[in-house]
């Protein structure tokens, strides 16, 4: 669960799923400098809120304007409200698409390109189509985006590293079964070892 | 009008001054998504984004725009600035917003054409 430059959600959302037998990994969709969406996923709420207290030192030092942007609302493990963020959150970190990707991996994280399709906040989109300097493991395509197009834009991508997601905004969003993951355990460092083929494992795009 | 002149008269700072100095500028071009203006940018431009990002160089080389202006007081990161020297783009700096630069721009090349 990823949401925009905030895991103010993912200890109540790993709450829950623990209570409902579903394994929930904290997240976050960071938006970088240069505009581009990145998905994080760390192994803990630990390293997701270490990671979220150095986004916010780098948001625009802003407030939320609630009336016009809509509210930032926390949840409990139970989906009752039970606070709200007053940082501008819609707002882009003051940081590289790189650095971010180097962080994120130093804390045991999972770092990639989010909807690289896209020409706003996409990868390609905002920064064209050329390989960057950072290794990342995945690069997400849109639903409803054909992959052979990705693929046959972007020759440099690892065959196995597009993964497909519905990049879910609401509940009823979220689409299943698209993308697979054959994994020992449900693990962000099980996602990289099927990214990376490793013997057992592997990533499935329907 | 040559870029060098543009960049005198408009007070921009080269970080990096390239072999588009001398080019003769025949238009511009104002966009930060890249995948815009490798469609819609041309040879000869001048390009005005506040994009610092490194493949800035690489669509400004494959475009062969004349140079790019980064606005608004942005700073390039140090990887563009390596990347530009290296590959002869000019890169200039300007604390004026790209509004502001984009209308002098087209000030100074519609008085000389």
């Amino acid at each position: 669960m990823t949401d925009h430059n905030s895991c103010e959600n993912a200890a109540a959302a790993v709450a829950a799923g623990e209570r409902l037998g579903v394994t929930v990994w904290p997240g976050m969709e960071l938006q970088t400098r240069e505009e581009v969406h990145l998905v994080c996923i760390f192994a803990g709420l630990k390293a997701a809120l270490d990671f979220q207290g150095f986004v916010y030192d780098r948001l625009p030092k802003l407030p939320n304007r609630p009336e016009k942007l809509g509210r930032q609302v926390i949840y409990d493990e139970a989906g009752r409200p039970a606070g709200e963020c007053p940082k501008l959150l819609l707002a882009s970190c003051e940081v590289g698409l790189e650095e971010a990707f180097r962080r994120v991996t130093a804390a045991g994280g999972l770092c990639y390109p989010a909807h690289v399709d896209r020409r706003a906040f996409g990868l390609i989109g905002v920064l064209g189509p050329f390989p960057p300097e950072a290794p990342f493991p995945a690069y997400e395509v849109s639903r409803g985006t054909p992959v052979d197009r990705v693929r046959r834009d972007c020759p440099w991508i690892p065959p196995g590293a597009i993964v497909v997601s519905s990049d879910a905004h609401r509940l009823e969003e979220i689409e299943s079964g698209r993308t697979l993951l054959e994994m020992e355990r449900p693990t962000p460092a099980e996602f990289l070892a099927a990214l990376e083929g490793r013997v057992g494992r592997k990533v499935v795009v329907r | 009008m040559r870029l060098e002149e543009i960049a005198r008269r408009l007070g921009l700072e080269a970080a990096v001054a390239g072999k588009g100095m001398a080019a003769e500028v025949t238009g511009g071009y104002c966009s930060d998504l890249l995948s815009d203006v490798m469609a819609n940018a041309k040879e000869g431009y001048v390009w005005v984004t506040i994009q610092t990002h490194q493949n800035v160089v690489a669509v400004a080389g494959l475009t062969s725009v004349a140079g790019v202006v980064i606005a608004g007081g942005h700073r390039p990161d140090e990887e563009t600035i390596a990347r530009a020297g290296h590959e002869g783009v000019t890169i200039l700096l300007t604390p004026m917003s790209g509004f502001e630069v984009a209308g002098r721009v087209h000030a100074l090349l519609s008085q000389t054409s």
